[in-house]
C-alpha cells in the first residue's frame, strides 16, 4: 500500500509513517497542501491520508481541488474536529472517510485497509463469502455449512460490514459509525454484546471459529 | 423589561421644561405686541378726533377764529431745523395750505393730500427716524391743513420697559432651566458611580454584591435591574465553572496520575516484556479515558451552541427510538436487567437523529450503571398534551434528596468518591440536547427509582 501523509504536525506524520512501514506499506509524507497537491497528481498512490487544519490551506479545500482535477485516489480525513457537521463537510468535499484525533494506529490501518479494499470488491457484490459461511444481499440470508441462521438486524449489519471487509481490522468505532449511525462512543458494551450474540449464532455451533477479536482495537472476519 | 416603554421620564422631564420655557417667552411677546398695538390704536383714535376737532371749530367759526385758538394768528413758517424742534416739543406738526401755497406751518409736510390717518416714517435731524401718524385733509375747497403726529412717549416708554423685561426673562429663565438639567445630571452620575463601585466589587467576587435600585421607572433603574440579572448568571457560571473545574481536576488527574505509575512501573520493569505489555494497556486505557472526558466536554459545548439547530429534520422518533432501545435489550439482559420497551408508532418531532440517539443512549447508560443489579428499567414514548412524551426509569435505588437538585450539573457524581467509570457528564449532556430542541427534562419525584420525563414539544410548536 502506497500512502501520502498530508499532515504539518511533524510527530503525527512519524506516528503514522513508522505504523506504516512496520506493516509493511510506504509512506510519503508533505507538510503542507500545495506540495501535496503536486505529489498526488504526479504520483500514483493508494490512499491519502489528510490533516483538516493545514497551514496554508483549509484540508476540505485541497481535497475538493484534488477531486475537481479528477484524481479519485482514496482520501481519508485527519481532524481535531469531531462534530457530525465538520464529518458531514468533510464527505461532501470528497473525502472517503474521517478520523478524528487522537487516534489509535489500528483504528487508522483498518480504515486505510477498508478504504483501499473497497475498489476492486464491488460494494454492490450480491453475495458476501467468507470459508463456508455465506450472507445474501437480496434476501438477507445468512448461511454455515448449509445451515440456515437467524440474525437480528443489527446482527446482521454488523455481520455484512465486516464480510465486506474479510481479513480486515474492523473498529468498534467503525461498527458504531456504519451500523448504529453514531458519531458519538457510548459508554457501556453496546458493541461487544451485539457481536458476541452474532458469535454466538454463526461460531460457536461449528467448530472454527471466523470472527476474531484484536483486543482492544476491534474484530477481523477470516477463515 | 417589560415596562421599558414608561422608562424616559428624564427625557420627558427635560421636554417639558424646554416646551414651557418656549410657550412662556412666546406668550410674553405675543402680550408685549398686543399692549403695543392697543397704545398706537388708542393714539389713532385720539388723532382722529383731534381731526374733526379742528374741522368743528373751522366749520362754525372760520379761519381766523382758528388761527387764534391755536395761538398762531402771526402765521409762523417752519423750516426743517425748526420744524424737528418743535416736533420734539410738542409732540405735534402741522401745516395750512392755501389751496397748493404754504399758508403757515411746517415746510416739511407733503402737499398731496392723504384721506386716512396713516403711520408713516418722519425723518428728524434731532433723532433717529420715527414712526408717525400723517393725515392732510381739506377743511374746504381753499384750505387744506396736514398734521404730523409722532408715537406717544407713553408708547415709547412702554415699548422700552416691555423690551427690557422680554430680554431679562429670556436670559434670566435659563438659570433655573440649567440648574433643573444640572440637578439630574447630578443624580445620574451619583448613581452612575454607585453602580460603577458596586461592579468593581463585583469584579473582585461575583457574589458579594448586589446593586441597590429603588422603584422610580427609569433608565438607570431598568440597567440595573438587568446588570441585577446579569450577575445573578455570572455568578451562576462561576458555580458552574468552579464545580467544573474541580471535577475536570478530578476526572484528568486520577487516570494521569495512575499513567505516571505506570510510567514508572515500565521503567522498573524495562526488562520484562510480559509486564511492559500490562503496563502498555492499563496506560492506553486510562488515557482514552481523559480523552473520552474531553471528547464528551467538546461534544456538549457543541450541543450547547446549538448549532445543530441547521441540521434538523422531521424526524420518526418512534422508529429511531424503538430501534435503539432494541439495540440495548441485550445489554441489560447481559447485566441480569430487564428493559421493558413500549413506544406508540409516529410520534414525530423535528430534531437531530444523533442527538435524538445519544439522548437515549445517555439515559439508557445512566440506567445501566446506577439502576440495581436485578432492576426493571423501562423506556416509554407517547404523545403528549403538545408534545412527545419520553420517560426512562428504573425501579432502585433511585437518587437521594440532597443529589436530586445536580444531576444535571457538570461533573457533578452522586459518588462522591468517583470510583465508577463515567465523568459525570452524561446527564448534562442530555440536558443540553433537550434544551437545544426547547424540551423539558424533569426527574420525577416520590419515585423508587430514578425516573426521567422528557417532553419534546411536536412539530407544529417549534
Amino acid at each position: 500500500m502506497k500512502v501520502l501523509i498530508v499532515e504539518d504536525d511533524l510527530d503525527t506524520a512519524q506516528f503514522i509513517a513508522r505504523g506504516l512501514e512496520q506493516s509493511g506499506d510506504s509512506a510519503t509524507h508533505c507538510d503542507n497542501a500545495e506540495q501535496a497537491l503536486l505529489s498526488a497528481s504526479t504520483h500514483p498512490f493508494d490512499v491519502i491520508i489528510f490533516d483538516r487544519l493545514l497551514p496554508s490551506m483549509d484540508g476540505l479545500d485541497a481535497v475538493r481541488i484534488l477531486r475537481q482535477s479528477k484524481i479519485v485516489t482514496p482520501i481519508i480525513m485527519l481532524t481535531a474536529l469531531s462534530e457530525t457537521s465538520d464529518r458531514v463537510a468533510g464527505l461532501n468535499a470528497g473525502a472517503d472517510d474521517y478520523l478524528v484525533k487522537p487516534f489509535a494506529f489500528s483504528e487508522l490501518y483498518a480504515r486505510l485497509k477498508a478504504l483501499t479494499r473497497r475498489q476492486p470488491l464491488t460494494p454492490k457484490a450480491l453475495e458476501l463469502v467468507v470459508a463456508d459461511l455465506t450472507l445474501e444481499r437480496t434476501t438477507r440470508q445468512v448461511k454455515r455449512a448449509d445451515t440456515h441462521i437467524d440474525l437480528m438486524p443489527k446482527e446482521y449489519q454488523i455481520l455484512e460490514y465486516l464480510m465486506l471487509n474479510p481479513k480486515q481490522l474492523v473498529t468498534k468505532t467503525m461498527l458504531l459509525e456504519q451500523v448504529w449511525g453514531f458519531s458519538f462512543d457510548p459508554k457501556t458494551s453496546l458493541v461487544q454484546t451485539h457481536v458476541s450474540r452474532l458469535r454466538n449464532k454463526i461460531d460457536k455451533p461449528f467448530t472454527t471459529e471466523l470472527i476474531k477479536t484484536v483486543r482492544g482495537s476491534g474484530y477481523i472476519i477470516s477463515d | 423589561m417589560t415596562h421599558m416603554k414608561n422608562y424616559h421620564w428624564v427625557g420627558k422631564v427635560l421636554k417639558i421644561t424646554l416646551t414651557a420655557w418656549v410657550l412662556v417667552c412666546s406668550m410674553l411677546i405675543a402680550i408685549s405686541y398686543l399692549l403695543l398695538q392697543q397704545i398706537k390704536t388708542q393714539q389713532t383714535d385720539e388723532f382722529i378726533e383731534m381731526q374733526s376737532e379742528v374741522t368743528h371749530l373751522y366749520n362754525e367759526d372760520g379761519l381766523n377764529a382758528l388761527l387764534d385758538e391755536y395761538e398762531l394768528s402771526h402765521r409762523p413758517i417752519w423750516h426743517k431745523h425748526e420744524s424737528d424742534e418743535r416736533l420734539d416739543e410738542e409732540g405735534l406738526l402741522f401745516s395750512l395750505y392755501d389751496k397748493n401755497t404754504l399758508l403757515l406751518g411746517s415746510t416739511e409736510l407733503t402737499i398731496t393730500p392723504v384721506d386716512e390717518a396713516i403711520w408713516q416714517k418722519y425723518d428728524s435731524t434731532l433723532d433717529e427716524p420715527i414712526s408717525a401718524l400723517y393725515i392732510h385733509f381739506t377743511l374746504d375747497e381753499r384750505y387744506s391743513l396736514a398734521i404730523l403726529q409722532p408715537l406717544t412717549h407713553h408708547y415709547i416708554d412702554t415699548r422700552n420697559t416691555l423690551i427690557s423685561i422680554n430680554i431679562w426673562f429670556t436670559a434670566l429663565s435659563w438659570l433655573p432651566i440649567l440648574f433643573i438639567i444640572f440637578s439630574i445630571t447630578q443624580q445620574y452620575a451619583v448613581r452612575i458611580v454607585r453602580i460603577k463601585n458596586a461592579l468593581s466589587k463585583v469584579a473582585e467576587s461575583p457574589d458579594s454584591e448586589r446593586i441597590d435600585c429603588d422603584n422610580t421607572p427609569d433608565e438607570l433603574n431598568a440597567l440595573v435591574i438587568s446588570l441585577n440579572a446579569m450577575l445573578d448568571d455570572i455568578s451562576d457560571l462561576h458555580t458552574t465553572m468552579k464545580t467544573m473545574s474541580v471535577g475536570i481536576a478530578h476526572d484528568l488527574k486520577t487516570p494521569l496520575t495512575r499513567v505516571a505509575n505506570r510510567l514508572q512501573c515500565m521503567q522498573q520493569d524495562i526488562t520484562n516484556p510480559d509486564m511492559l505489555e500490562t503496563h502498555l494497556d492499563k496506560a492506553s486505557s486510562d488515557l482514552h479515558t481523559v480523552i473520552a472526558t474531553f471528547n464528551n466536554l467538546v461534544r456538549l459545548n457543541a450541543i450547547e451552541s446549538g448549532k445543530h439547530k441547521n441540521g434538523f429534520v422531521e424526524l420518526n422518533l418512534s422508529s429511531t427510538i424503538l430501534d435503539l432501545a432494541q439495540s440495548y435489550e441485550p445489554v441489560f439482559i447481559d447485566t441480569g436487567r430487564n428493559l421493558e420497551i413500549s413506544i406508540v408508532d409516529d410520534v414525530f418531532c423535528l430534531a437531530d437523529e444523533d442527538l435524538i440517539n445519544q439522548l437515549v443512549c445517555n439515559l439508557l447508560e445512566n440506567a445501566l450503571e446506577y439502576s440495581s443489579q436485578d432492576a426493571q428499567v423501562w423506556i416509554r414514548l407517547q404523545n403528549h398534551i403538545d408534545g412527545a412524551l419520553l420517560q426512562v426509569g428504573d425501579n432502585g435505588p433511585g437518587i437521594s434528596v440532597q443529589d436530586r437538585s445536580h444531576v444535571f450539573d457538570k461533573f457533578y457524581r452522586a459518588d462522591i468518591s468517583r470510583s465508577k467509570p463515567g465523568n459525570g457528564l452524561g446527564l448534562s449532556i442530555v440536558k443540553a440536547i433537550c434544551k437545544v430542541h426547547r424540551g423539558e427534562i424533569q426527574l420525577l419525584e416520590h419515585q423508587k427509582g430514578a425516573v426521567f420525563n422528557i417532553e419534546l414539544p411536536l412539530l407544529s410548536q417549534q
